[in-house]
């Protein structure tokens, strides 16, 4: 009997230690959704935090507030100060870094994404040309939840339009690989609205350069393996094209010369004709095989032009360094950066135009 | 070995030595009728009988008219037009026999000798529908309160004479009639020697249902498994009793108890097996599901709503979050709140009188739900996953079950209350293993281990017939298949096989 | 020196009791350890530590076959009842170290993921009473405990690899072989920390009917483990890239946090929790082991060994500094290595020779 009662003392000691534990129960806690970072100061970081609050009858509106700190958690003790409930962070889905944070290095910020377990990493990234508080605090958003928002942007863009994929983990994977460089969305406040702009190219966590929305897809092309995208080609005769890819594959071949890397990259599209306006204003039958002769060079002379541009700046968001060490043993990461500049790279597009829509 | 149908166990309990005369002992009781034929004392014959087992239409009738000149009792015997009469000194067997309804005649009111004349009354209570496991297809015999009624039930259904019948009696003050039911053959003698012993020592004062037997000789009475079935389908019976389970009868209890069960055979309907095996099939998964979720529905949202928010998808954050809002008791209050009085609503339906029960129902459910929900003090969300949850655990055919599984939902509530889903998980596992050293009869109770191939034929799944050809092997039956043909059918008529 | 046949089980469940003493918390973070020198090259060395483990199960079924007991009946064969206790009592004690390196492993992942504030000594508390609840089943409820070890989280490891293979970058595990011999032997030597557990054997050999019949089972269990690692250090390296990997403490769980579906995401909650099945099936295992191996040794119930090994860790779990737990993993390591690799073969060939000589003489 003595025994049975120790046992039961025992188990209500165990569990009335755990009602200790500290609860999250989802009505009293302020989920931020989404974050962004601005410079502020020489070393200061400007934080926002957004979060929802919830009505019964669906009459929820967004929290955005603002604190100036030295680190991200900083800020969010801060906040904690002006908040009903407490701040926390596992429903986080969208984090923004000002340009001139991004110019900085973003690494301290990404940090504490990377290291909080509450933190999933679906998180999408982006860099804001201007101010990301400014673009969180946009009042039309006040209602509609502009972290799922921009969320919903940003996914949307890369499942169906030129976007290539990318959130918490593609940067991280690429941050880390040895041969890679990171980038991210790059979105805009234009009037009052949000608008993806393009592409910003990072060099290791520091912003360096960004890639027009002109570029997205020739991008997209030669990193992802799309299903969608849409590209219009004004050929050298003013012709007009409008492509959307069915299905691309890219290769990457490298080859050894004279101790120096090449490579050669071939880029297979199948693409169906969405729009087609020739310079004679006349209607014409499309002429598969010449346009796609000259699509092909216009690809070609495309692709050359952006990774011309990566050498220039000294990045490498094709990851051709991660490339070169896949087929390379002897790869020594010192002496690939001083190839990388003057690397030779050859583009090989074969477009292939499957369809014309139900015209010719 | 063999069981013979004998009676050696009957008299256990009524060996008290006594020096009263069997007429002294009886006529203690109220019911008990003990008089003279005729007015002259030493004419005809001393009559006794309970006037509540016999049927007086027979002694009025068939007997009595008989009973007016003296006769021996021997030719008495022979004369009069009832089947069962025996002749006989022994005390106990005069004292059964009345006790079952004999009527018995003596020349003397001190007579040693005593003629038993069975006039009991026959008139047996209709069968009735399965009330607790009602089906839509299917036979829809129900076993009813009286034990040779059910008895004459299964027999109709399994005409052979392997089926035996090992009949006791239990109870120190009830002398309930029990039934062992076996196939020769078949049952694993030794179940039904440990059944039958354990039977036997019970040491009891009254029985009042098949429930009180089986939760007396289960292996484990702690348990809030139930480790055997009890059914009031005359078709489950059959089917049990024809591959090798032991039947428990009681009289006076409209449910049998089936031994020894498995975990999954509480998945089993019998309405199964008169669909196509594809659609039963699919109801039997779609049971352990709903099973699975009635258990776990209301114990997740608990540790998600209190600790893991992190889980919630953006999209459902709003609907979830949104209808809690308002409300002012943590998760765990809310829940446990909506599953007492979900528990409360079903408690007094089934108390309260037939007519007023049915109303009960709708207004407990719905109004009270409803009311509660927009007072505010749980959100909708919770209701509709209470409800669904309460919904799902009679989705067992076997009613003992389906409160098992409800009942197990409180201590999983403040498990994960204080552990989130690692304490779900805890319970889970503690569950599993429970299960695990949980036995029936001895042979063990959950289904999925060890694996063996009959529990693809006809337990998780319902193979068609053609292919469930074995008998389930956990109950080490004596035959092993139940089908000896090979199944094969003639192919289709069409051009195709020409 | 067979155990009583009510007690035994079939052979085929060896599969399953072999998985579960292989498959514990190492799983979870075991691909960081092998890739430290070997980089991406490392699932090679999981496969070859493998081999080495199906050698093992070679040796001991040898070993066990010749005196049809366990390890414990064999010491005393050969060195007599003291010494043959003594020697005993160190596998014993590895035994439940490893218990305790799981549980410490376990209760880590728990109160970083989860619940920081939790105490240890609550969580150990809690799973160790589970544990109890499973031995004082039996060696029955063991096996079953395991195969549901072995059913649970297999359908969501499933679920757990489409999502990141969606994603993989299979050329991060070129070039192949570009890592010297050392290196590889050192990933080998980092695998044999997550693959051993094949040691319980050793214990519950007697309980297995028809015990030489379940050998190629046993293989089989091995080779299933050996692939399951080498696909989950294949699929950690495709989805992370070399240094990131290498930051990341428990890469599988991490995998887990890209799982998103339409009514519930990031599933390393719902795994860690249900991990909980796989450790305490585990931990009941080995403690089941060392708790008869004290019981067989100082001649007492197996109740109260039991009992005080629990205890005794619960104490550990709660009290001791976080550089033992490290210290702890490398000690195991190391008497995994020298006991099962260096003693065991040893033992094999004394008493082959022993007995040869004896049917000689």
């Amino acid at each position: 009997m003595v025994n049975r009662l120790v046992i039961w003392l025992f188990l209500i000691l165990l569990l009335s230690g755990c009602s200790f534990l500290p609860t999250n129960i989802v009505n009293e806690i302020n989920m931020s959704q989404g974050v962004g970072y601005d410079l502020a100061g020489k070393k200061g970081i400007k934080g926002t935090i957004v979060f929802p609050i919830f009505k019964k009858d669906k009459s929820s509106y967004n929290e955005v507030k603002t604190a100036l700190g030295h680190s991200s958690k900083e800020i969010r003790t801060k906040l904690n100060n002006e908040s009903r409930y407490p701040l926390v962070s596992g429903q986080l889905r969208l984090a923004l870094y000002g340009k001139k944070l991004a110019t900085n290095g973003i690494n301290d910020v990404v940090d504490t994404l990377n290291r909080d377990p509450s933190i999933g990493s679906l998180v999408q990234m982006a860099v804001v040309d201007g101010d990301a508080t400014e673009l969180l605090k946009i009042k039309k958003y006040k209602l509609e939840n502009v972290s799922i928002y921009l969320q919903e942007l940003l996914d949307q863009n890369m499942q169906y339009g030129l976007l290539p994929r990318t959130d918490l983990q593609t940067f991280l994977f690429q941050y880390f690989q040895i041969g890679q460089d990171p980038y991210l969305p790059l979105l805009k406040k234009a009037d009052s609205n949000i608008r993806i702009t393009g592409l910003a190219i990072f060099k290791d966590d520091q912003y360096v350069t960004s890639i027009s929305r002109k570029d997205l897809f020739i991008f997209k092309t030669l990193v992802d393996k799309n299903r969608n995208g849409l590209r219009q080609f004004i050929l050298e005769n003013r012709d007009k094209v409008v492509l959307e890819t069915i299905n691309s594959m890219t290769k990457y071949k490298v080859k050894i010369v004279n101790g120096r890397p090449e490579f050669s990259i071939y880029l297979k599209i199948k693409a169906k004709l969405q729009e087609f306006a020739p310079s004679k204003k006349q209607r014409q039958t499309f002429d598969k095989k010449k346009y796609q002769k000259q699509v092909e060079q216009e690809l070609e002379k495309s692709a050359l032009k952006i990774i011309t541009h990566f050498k220039n700046h000294q990045v490498d968001p094709l990851g051709l360094g991660a490339k070169y060490k896949e087929h390379y043993r002897g790869f020594n990461e010192k002496q690939w950066k001083m190839y990388y500049p003057n690397v030779k790279v050859r583009i090989n597009a074969d477009v292939e135009i499957r369809q014309t829509g139900i015209i010719d | 070995m063999k069981i013979k149908n004998g009676d050696k166990d009957n008299s256990k309990t009524s060996h008290k030595t006594n020096d009263q005369n069997w007429l002294e002992r009886l006529s203690k009781s109220n019911d008990f009728v003990h008089e003279h034929t005729s007015l002259r004392e030493e004419e005809p014959f001393w009559i006794s009988y309970y006037r509540t087992l016999i049927s007086s239409d027979i002694l009025h009738q068939d007997v009595l008219p008989y009973l007016q000149e003296p006769l021996p009792l021997e030719e008495l015997k022979s004369r009069i037009p009832v089947q069962e009469i025996i002749l006989t000194r022994d005390e106990e067997k005069i004292i059964q026999s009345i006790m079952n309804g004999s009527l018995a005649v003596q020349k003397q009111q001190h007579d040693k000798e005593c003629l038993l004349i069975n006039i009991a009354n026959s008139k047996f209570r209709d069968v009735g529908m399965p009330t607790m496991e009602s089906s839509a297809l299917g036979p829809q015999v129900g076993f009813i309160e009286e034990l040779d009624t059910n008895i004459n039930l299964i027999r109709k259904r399994l005409p052979v004479p392997e089926l035996l019948v090992h009949e006791m009696k239990v109870g120190e003050l009830s002398k309930t009639r029990v039934a062992v039911l076996y196939m020769d053959g078949i049952a694993d003698p030794e179940n039904v020697n440990t059944v039958i012993q354990r039977i036997n020592d019970i040491q009891y004062d009254h029985i009042q249902d098949s429930s009180y037997i089986s939760s007396m000789i289960e292996d484990n009475s702690n348990s809030l498994f139930p480790q055997s079935i009890s059914t009031e389908r005359a078709d489950r019976v059959a089917a049990g009793l024809t591959e090798g389970k032991i039947i428990i009868a009681v009289d006076g209890s409209p449910n049998l108890v089936i031994l020894p069960v498995t975990l999954m055979e509480s998945f089993i309907a019998m309405e199964d097996y008169t669909y196509s095996w594809i659609i039963g099939n699919f109801f039997r998964l779609l049971r352990l599901l709903a099973i699975f979720l009635s258990g776990m529905v209301t114990p997740m949202y608990v540790a998600i709503m209190t600790y893991h928010y992190e889980l919630i998808p953006a999209r459902l954050l709003e609907t979830l979050v949104g209808s809690r809002e308002s409300v002012p008791f943590p998760p765990f209050l809310e829940a446990l709140f909506l599953e007492l009085m979900i528990e409360m609503v079903k408690e007094a339906g089934i108390r309260l009188p037939l007519k007023i029960g049915q109303s009960l129902g709708v207004v407990g459910g719905i109004v009270i739900g409803q009311a509660v929900v927009e007072a505010g003090l749980t959100s909708n969300v919770l209701l509709i996953l209470v409800g669904l949850g309460t919904l799902a655990s009679y989705t067992s055919p076997i009613y003992k079950f389906s409160n098992t599984i409800r009942f197990l939902k409180f201590p999983t509530i403040f498990l994960a209350q204080w552990f989130g889903l690692f304490g779900v998980f805890l319970t889970f596992q503690f569950i599993q293993v429970h299960l695990l050293r949980l036995t029936s009869l001895g042979r063990p109770y959950i289904s999925q281990y060890p694996i063996r191939s009959t529990s693809f034929q006809d337990l998780w799944v319902r193979l068609p017939f053609s292919m469930q050809k074995e008998n389930p092997k956990n109950l080490r039956s004596q035959k092993k298949r139940k089908s000896t043909g090979t199944g094969r059918k003639p192919e289709p008529m069409n051009d195709f096989y020409e | 020196m067979q155990a009583n046949t009510r007690h035994q089980v079939s052979p085929y469940l060896v599969f399953f009791i072999i998985y579960n003493s292989q498959v514990g918390v190492g799983i979870l973070g075991f691909q960081r350890t092998i890739a430290e020198k070997a980089g991406y090259d490392a699932w090679i060395g999981v496969l070859a530590a493998g081999c080495l483990v199906q050698a093992f199960i070679w040796v001991s079924y040898k070993l066990l076959g010749k005196v049809d007991g366990d390890i414990i009946d064999v010491h005393t064969i050969l060195f007599g009842n003291v010494l043959g206790k003594l020697f005993s009592f160190f596998i014993i004690i590895y035994y439940w170290l490893a218990s305790v390196s799981v549980l410490l492993g376990f209760i880590e992942i728990v109160q970083v993921w989860m619940f920081p504030t939790i105490p240890s000594w609550i969580l150990s508390s809690l799973l160790l009473i589970l544990v109890y609840y499973s031995v004082s089943g039996g060696f029955r409820a063991i096996v079953g405990v395991s195969f549901i070890s072995f059913i649970f989280p297999q359908l969501l490891l499933i679920f757990l690899y489409i999502f990141p293979l969606k994603i993989a970058h299979f050329a991060n595990l070129l070039p192949l072989m570009n890592h010297s011999f050392m290196d590889m032997m050192d990933s080998t030597k980092s695998s044999m920390y997550t693959l051993a557990g094949t040691e319980a054997l050793l214990m519950y050999y007697p309980f297995i009917r028809d015990s030489k019949a379940s050998r190629k089972f046993a293989h089989l269990g091995v080779l299933f483990t050996t692939l399951l690692y080498t696909v989950s250090s294949i699929v950690s390296f495709t989805f992370y890239s070399e240094k990131e990997l290498k930051t990341t403490i428990w890469p599988e769980l991490s995998l887990t946090k890209i799982i998103k579906l339409s009514f519930l995401e990031r599933f390393e909650y719902l795994y860690i929790s249900m991990y909980l099945i796989i450790v305490t099936s585990l931990i009941a295992l080995l403690l089941w082991c060392s708790s008869r191996g004290l019981k067989k040794i100082f001649c007492k119930k197996q109740k109260y060994t039991l009992l005080i090994l629990s205890l005794i860790s619960v104490v550990i779990s709660q009290f001791i500094p976080e550089t033992f737990k490290e210290m702890l993993d490398k000690m195991i390591t190391q008497m995994n290595l020298y006991i099962f690799y260096g003693y065991i073969p040893i033992l094999l060939l004394v008493i082959t020779f022993l007995r040869r000589s004896n049917q000689n003489g």
